[in-house]
């Protein structure tokens, strides 16, 4: 049971961060065993390197073409976004999603482009998705999440996720340690505490009801403290 | 395990709460995992506030804030426990702070901005979202048109400024041209305090970005109003400075009015395009051009030099 959540500001993450390094830096004296560390997807990309400027990617014909279409889905609008798109899934089944997309339309159905061209497209963000300094690049979606959530337990001690969390309170959990609910936790994340652009609290603690408790103790210890 | 450790700050943030009915505030919350002692004392250009029997869980150093009212905020280390938070302001201002003892603790310091709305209150500004209609301005690579995205910047400055008090008036609310002369004339006959036309830039060269301050050839304060202007949305939008230049076409306004062309971004380049598309960019935008105005105004409006290059 999760009992209180408490977000996080760290440093700006670059490509020279490890997150799990970042986890265990901010959340060591935070988090305690029991406890689930949440991890805004898009920092793990970007310290993985996936942070792109357009100017290192020269978008084709069909990127220009297709940008032109109405009701293009989620963040993909602009030419360069659509070509590094097409690049991570291949061009067929993008093409394919595309039609999908068409299809779908027809019979009045929603986000047949996605299931046909692949989930990971709908994690890139374009320019202005993600905050500065990284608003003028695209970020793509992070790899190897599970890997990183296991190591980030196995360092720590603490249940980790790595989530994907819109301003219209949808929430994916792109990969979660093993003693995770993964529906609990998607119901306390709705609210997006990891912020808007204007707070930069990638990391939050969800807190145990257990792990509370002991809090609450600490609180009238600390209290204590205060009033002699 | 809890109890070996002192409380720590986790976050620390601003937000500026309330306006027009209600008290408008500027909102500084510090968030950590326990209460602490502390002592909030006012400074020379702020307040400082001590927190004792606290360690810092997050970056520290200087936050910026440029609300208007708040500059920055830093946060350091002053000694064993002890960690010290300070406010900087551009004017002066009060402060209440109230402790919430749940989870996260949250320390709320509520700074009030009665000055800016002395500033400006009373003060009558005319917005003037550019072109409209078949006059489309600039248009960016995909389908934006400055037509369309200066309305709702302007709409938010709007906003701002009621807040602060300020009378606003609008050249057009939806899509139709109004002539320069029209335009002009209502400033004229409202005997406006400022002229602000919202613009975005556009280039024939794509590579082009950045934001610029255009101003009436009238020697009549304009061009101070453009530089705070100018000076305040970089810092709000960080895009790339273009600096201020003469705009003949704003002589037009009366020569009593100090007037302004706002270029937002660049929209014919495809970064900046798809930032004119975001809420957030909207905003601050809108922003940066209330800050612009608040400084122009608290240095003694048409006719300051301040400290205006």
């Amino acid at each position: 049971m999760i009992a209180g959540r408490i977000s996080i500001r760290t440093h700006i993450i670059t490509d020279k961060d490890d997150i799990v390094n970042v986890v265990e830096k901010y959340t060591g004296k935070v988090a305690l065993p029991g406890d689930i560390v949440a991890i805004a997807e898009s920092v793990v990309a970007i310290s993985q390197g996936r942070a792109i400027l357009p100017d290192d990617v020269k978008p084709g014909i069909l990127a220009k073409i297709l940008c032109h279409f109405p009701g293009k889905e989620g963040s993909l609008a602009a030419p360069p976004s659509i070509q590094v798109a097409m690049e991570e899934v291949g061009k067929a089944r993008f093409l394919l999603g595309v039609a999908a997309a068409g299809l779908g339309r027809l019979v009045g159905r929603r986000g047949d482009f996605y299931r046909v061209a692949g989930r990971e497209l709908a994690l890139i963000d374009d320019f202005a998705g993600t905050m500065w300094p990284f608003d003028r690049h695209i970020v793509l979606g992070p790899r190897n999440t599970q890997e990183i959530v296991d190591r980030i337990k196995k360092v720590t001690g603490v249940e980790a996720i790595i989530t994907d969390i819109n301003d219209i309170g949808k929430v994916d959990i792109l990969a979660a340690t093993d003693g995770v609910d993964a529906d609990e936790v998607a119901d306390y994340l709705k609210d997006n505490p990891h912020g808007n652009d204007d707070q930069q609290t990638p990391i939050v603690v969800l807190v145990s009801s257990e792990n509370m408790q002991k809090n609450k103790c600490c609180r009238a210890a600390w209290l204590g403290e205060q009033s002699k | 395990m809890y109890l070996q450790n002192k409380p720590r700050i986790t976050n620390l943030w601003s937000k500026v709460v309330g306006g027009e009915n209600e008290k408008w505030l500027t909102r500084v919350t510090v968030e950590s995992t326990g209460p602490y002692k502390f002592t909030l004392k006012e400074v020379s250009g702020g307040f400082s506030l001590e927190c004792s029997g606290v360690e810092i869980n997050m970056p520290e150093g200087r936050l910026e804030v440029n609300d208007g009212l708040l500059r920055d905020i830093s946060i350091e280390r002053a000694g064993n426990d002890t960690a010290r938070v300070e406010l900087f302001l551009d004017h002066p201002a009060e402060c209440a702070y109230v402790l919430y003892n749940d989870f996260p603790c949250r320390l709320v310091l509520n700074l009030n901005r009665d000055f800016i709305k002395g500033l400006l209150s009373g003060k009558r500004i005319v917005v003037d979202p550019g072109h409209g209609g078949k006059n489309l301005g600039g248009r960016g690579q995909v389908s934006l048109l400055e037509k369309d995205v200066v309305i709702p910047i302007a709409n938010n400055l709007e906003r701002n400024l009621k807040k602060a008090g300020a009378e606003v008036l609008l050249t057009r609310r939806t899509d139709k041209d109004v002539p320069l002369d029209g335009r002009a004339a209502l400033a004229t006959n409202a005997n406006a305090d400022a002229f602000i036309s919202i613009h975005t830039n556009a280039s024939a060269d794509r590579s082009d970005v950045g934001a610029a301050t255009l101003y009436s050839p009238h020697d009549n304060g304009s061009r101070e109003l453009a530089v705070y202007i100018q000076k305040e949305i970089i810092k709000k939008l960080r895009v790339k400075d273009r600096g201020i230049t003469i705009q003949q076409g704003l002589g037009c306004v009366s020569k009593e009015i100090p007037a302004v062309e706002v270029e937002v971004v660049t929209i014919t380049n495809i970064v900046e395009e798809v930032f004119l598309r975001g809420l957030t960019i909207q905003e601050r935008a809108a922003e940066g051009i209330t800050n612009g105005l608040i400084k122009y105004f608290a240095c003694g409006g048409p006719g300051a030099k301040g400290d205006t290059k």
